[in-house]
């Protein structure tokens, strides 16, 4: 398109100027942008103010929104024109010829004499950043109190009603959420986003009340309720061992939060051994076993807690076991030769692996230590743990067998054979004969039994001669836990560095009253304390919850204090 | 060559990067023989002590931008303050990064330090910047100050008018079109990129003008260059020349001013990153301190 400007200007005496240029383009643009075919240097003209163009014919007007342009005294954006229209862009006028010939367009442009200087004023160049429309201070602000209403403000106001919390969360704007440190443990999976399930009160710590939401049940005190320490135990907060977001672990395994009280309680004060502990590896007593000690004059039995190395430690089981014996590496005599025991052999773990089996005679013993009596029946075996029952069924036994014409009935000869004719009973007499050959036979095999070849073998056995059983056999009555405040997991510890020998001296144990619990030196070869870099390398760094609970099940259900103001540590 | 900035960082012989050297070693010192019975994690008294420490060095940090507008202020020298502002600034990153643990998520700790991390990477770019762009400019404007620039392109423009009126219509008109449509300077892109998005109205093989694209006032010159190796009149030639040699000065100068325009934005736009990025880091601080004892 090709465009006929004529430039008017007005000399100072009022003559008029002119002059005219040509332009070709596709369009007529006007602006006060520099790549505009017509420039004006006018503030209220915009850079792309609009462009006048041809179309079927016609020449069109349009105006780059927001622009207008006034047409004869009225406003408008898109319009018509025609000649002898005048256009107003401020103080520019613009008015439309009849185009010569090879001319698409043409009008005259002038200045309205009437604007003002400051109109005309050369826009000047920026020359320095500005920051675009906030400048520097502008963008501080906004970026500060954006990120702060979202991640705090708005978060920490809509907390309080369920509603807000819940519809912030489910979108998609920062909320609570944001202040997680980490995940959730699995275990904590129903609690899921709730943060409030846990942090109920702002600015306080998690409490007891809202762990005891769920786990009313199956806690358990760390001291009888008697005891002067349950007060301040009662309000321990639960986080100080527990913690619900990772990476912190679920239970403390580490020693820190025991030993803030028993590196403190003094050792030995109110009969305990409690105190003065802050390490496995350095500072840990030594162990102490549970043995029972029987009853005597003028004192019921009772079990005792008695340290381990202490001379003459003895276990009172009145078992008699040399262990040496049957783990002899040469083997043991059996009906079927010799055969070598190893421990196995009587000691098996229970379900689960965490003990031993108890040894009973019946299963463990008896296919060697038989019960049995007369060479004639082998298979036939006395009942084990009462005598009185072991009497009766020896006198039953050897009645029968006398009323039958015991002994060896078949080396007798034919004549004396005594026929039961039917219908005839064995005079009294001879019965009574009889039945006193059995009562003395009993007293032979029993005394043979109980004192020399069966019972005393294990048991202590005591003549009581006069009552109703000649003979008292004490009861067994093994340790079976020898060590109630410890976990100790055997299936955790089958491992080839670990056979049985290297905490049980048991090759060497000729009594059954040898304790063969391991000391702790025998825990501490691989063992080390809180933290295994400070006890030397190649060590298991072992807090104490590795072997004590803090929710002692022997001391009854716990019901925790209300919280304590204040009990942060 | 060397310039304020250069010689803060060796302010009193680097007294402050030994101070933000025996902070990080102490720092770490105690990071490594801290064996907390957790994960190391801010919640430790050794993560607490790292982070209110880290939080009050950035808190200072940011209180340069007051003290550098308190001309009156005797609490140090401004340059002493841009040194340790520097050093303590990388020395707050190590001590923050400390207080992580070396645990990061989705969270606003996270974006905290994340932030911390981005404007202390612009600090060092800024240090970088402000080490070489003052002397550059000075080199560039040859101890002139940017208005004599401007000035002296005005100065060339209307001698060159004054030159043109002399010789037929379409130079007058060429050569105030390349006044009119110089464009100095403009938004943020064109300052750093230096563009010269000036035009000029030259008439056409054809009669018809049109706006042209004229950076650094190429187009111009060789318009003006075509037409005197075209001229045949003795008296117009050397006007046209006059006009040439006026207008290659104009185009020494606009490449000077831009060039000088550009290296201005590019500190300025270190600033406009630099400093509201602080402001967000902080924003993000108080909402990482809030939150933690929100939900304790």
């Amino acid at each position: 398109m090709r465009t006929l400007i004529r430039f008017i200007s007005r000399a100072k005496g009022g003559a008029l100027e002119s002059s005219e240029r040509l332009f070709e383009g596709d369009a007529l643009t006007l602006g006060r942008a520099t790549d505009q075919l017509l420039q004006f240097k006018d503030r209220r003209v915009a850079f792309q103010h609009a462009r006048i163009f041809r179309r079927g014919g016609h020449l069109l007007l349009a105006c780059r929104a927001p622009a207008t342009i006034i047409i004869n005294d009225a406003l408008a954006r898109d319009a018509e024109l025609a000649i002898g229209d005048v256009l107003r862009l401020g103080a520019n006028v613009l008015t439309l010829m009849a185009p010569p010939a090879g001319v698409d367009l043409a009008l005259s442009f002038e200045l309205d004499p009437t604007a003002s200087e400051e109109d005309l004023a050369t826009v000047g160049a920026q020359l320095r950043l500005t920051g675009g429309a906030l400048g520097k201070r502008g963008w501080s602000w906004l970026l500060f109190v954006t990120l702060l209403g979202a991640f705090l403000v708005v978060p920490a106001l809509l907390l309080p009603a369920q509603s807000t919390r819940e519809a912030l969360r489910a979108g998609w704007l920062p909320s609570d959420h944001a202040w997680s440190p980490g995940a959730l443990h699995e275990v904590h999976g129903t609690i899921a986003a709730r943060c409030e399930a846990c942090h109920q009160m702002p600015f306080v710590s998690v409490r007891n009340g809202a762990c005891l939401a769920c786990h009313r049940a199956g806690l358990h005190r760390h001291v009888d309720a008697a005891s002067p320490a349950s007060a301040a135990l009662d309000a321990t907060r639960c986080v100080v061992c527990h913690s619900g977001h990772q990476p912190a672990p679920l239970v403390r395994t580490d020693a820190g939060s025991c030993v803030d009280c028993h590196a403190r309680l003094e050792r030995g004060s109110a009969g305990n051994s409690i105190g003065g502990i802050s390490d496995f590896g350095r500072a840990h007593p030594q162990f102490r076993v549970s043995l029972l000690r029987p009853a005597a004059e003028g004192r019921p039995a009772a079990i005792e807690r008695l340290q381990l190395e202490t001379p003459l430690l003895r276990e009172q089981s009145h078992l008699k076991f040399p262990h040496a014996k049957h783990l002899d590496p040469k083997g043991v005599k059996t009906l079927d030769g010799r055969r070598v025991l190893g421990c196995p052999a009587c000691h098996l773990p229970e379900p689960g692996g965490r003990r031993m089996q108890p040894i009973v005679m019946e299963t463990h013993c008896q296919g060697c230590h038989r019960l049995d009596f007369d060479p004639a029946f082998p298979d036939r075996q006395l009942p084990h743990r009462d005598v009185a029952a072991l009497m009766n069924t020896l006198l039953e036994y050897y009645s029968a067998r006398y009323l039958e014409g015991w002994p060896d009935p078949g080396a007798r000869p034919a004549g004396e054979r005594f026929v039961a004719l039917p219908g005839h009973a064995l005079a009294p007499a001879e019965r009574e004969r009889r039945l006193g050959l059995a009562r003395a036979r009993t007293a032979v095999i029993a005394r043979d039994l109980v004192e020399r070849r069966a019972c005393a073998v294990c048991h202590e056995v005591r003549a009581t001669p006069g009552a109703a059983t000649p003979w008292q056999v004490t009861p067994v009555q093994p340790t079976r836990v020898w060590f109630p405040a410890a976990r100790f997991d055997h299936a955790q510890h089958t491992t080839a560095l670990t056979p049985c020998a290297a905490c049980h001296a048991a090759q060497r144990s000729t009594q059954a009253s040898d304790v063969l619990m391991p000391p702790i030196q025998a825990c501490r070869t691989c063992h080390a304390g809180n933290r295994a870099a400070s006890a030397g390398a190649g060590k298991v760094a072992t807090g104490c919850p590795a072997c004590h609970a803090f929710h002692d099940e022997r001391r009854g259900p716990w019901q925790p204090a209300p919280p304590v103001v204040s009990t942060r540590r | 060559m060397s310039s304020l900035h250069e010689s803060a960082l060796a302010y009193r012989g680097r007294r402050y990067l030994w101070v933000a050297l025996a902070l990080t070693a102490a720092a770490t010192g105690a990071y490594l023989w801290h064996s907390p019975p957790l994960p190391p994690n801010g919640g430790t008294w050794l993560g607490y002590t790292l982070g209110i420490v880290a939080a009050l060095l950035i808190l200072w940090l940011m209180a340069l931008g007051v003290r550098k507008r308190s001309y009156h202020s005797a609490l140090g020298t401004v340059r002493g303050w841009v040194s340790a502002h520097v050093y303590l600034g990388l020395a707050a990153l190590v001590l923050a990064t400390l207080h992580t643990g070396f645990h990061f998520g989705r969270n606003v700790h996270t974006l905290a330090y994340a932030l911390l991390c981005g404007v202390t990477v612009l600090g060092v770019a800024g240090v970088i910047l402000y080490a070489r762009y003052p002397a550059r400019m000075s080199a560039n404007r040859q101890g002139r100050a940017r208005a004599q620039l401007v000035e002296e392109i005005g100065d060339l423009d209307a001698k060159a008018l004054r030159v043109a009126q002399a010789l037929p219509g379409e130079y007058l008109e060429a050569v105030r079109s390349a006044r009119d449509r110089l464009v100095l300077g403009g938004g943020a892109w064109t300052l750093l990129t230096g563009r010269d998005r000036s035009r000029v109205v030259l008439p056409g093989s054809d009669g018809a003008s049109a706006a042209l694209a004229n950076p650094a006032q190429a187009t111009l010159i060789a318009w003006l260059g075509d037409h005197l190796a075209r001229s045949q009149d003795g008296e117009l030639s050397p006007r046209i020349q006059s006009l040439l040699t006026l207008v290659s000065a104009k185009r020494v100068a606009v490449e000077r001013l831009t060039r000088d325009l550009a290296l201005q934005a590019w500190l300025d736009v270190w600033l406009y990153l630099h400093v509201p990025l602080s402001f967000a880091l902080l924003a993000t601080l108080v909402a990482h301190v809030v939150s933690v004892f929100l939900y304790w």
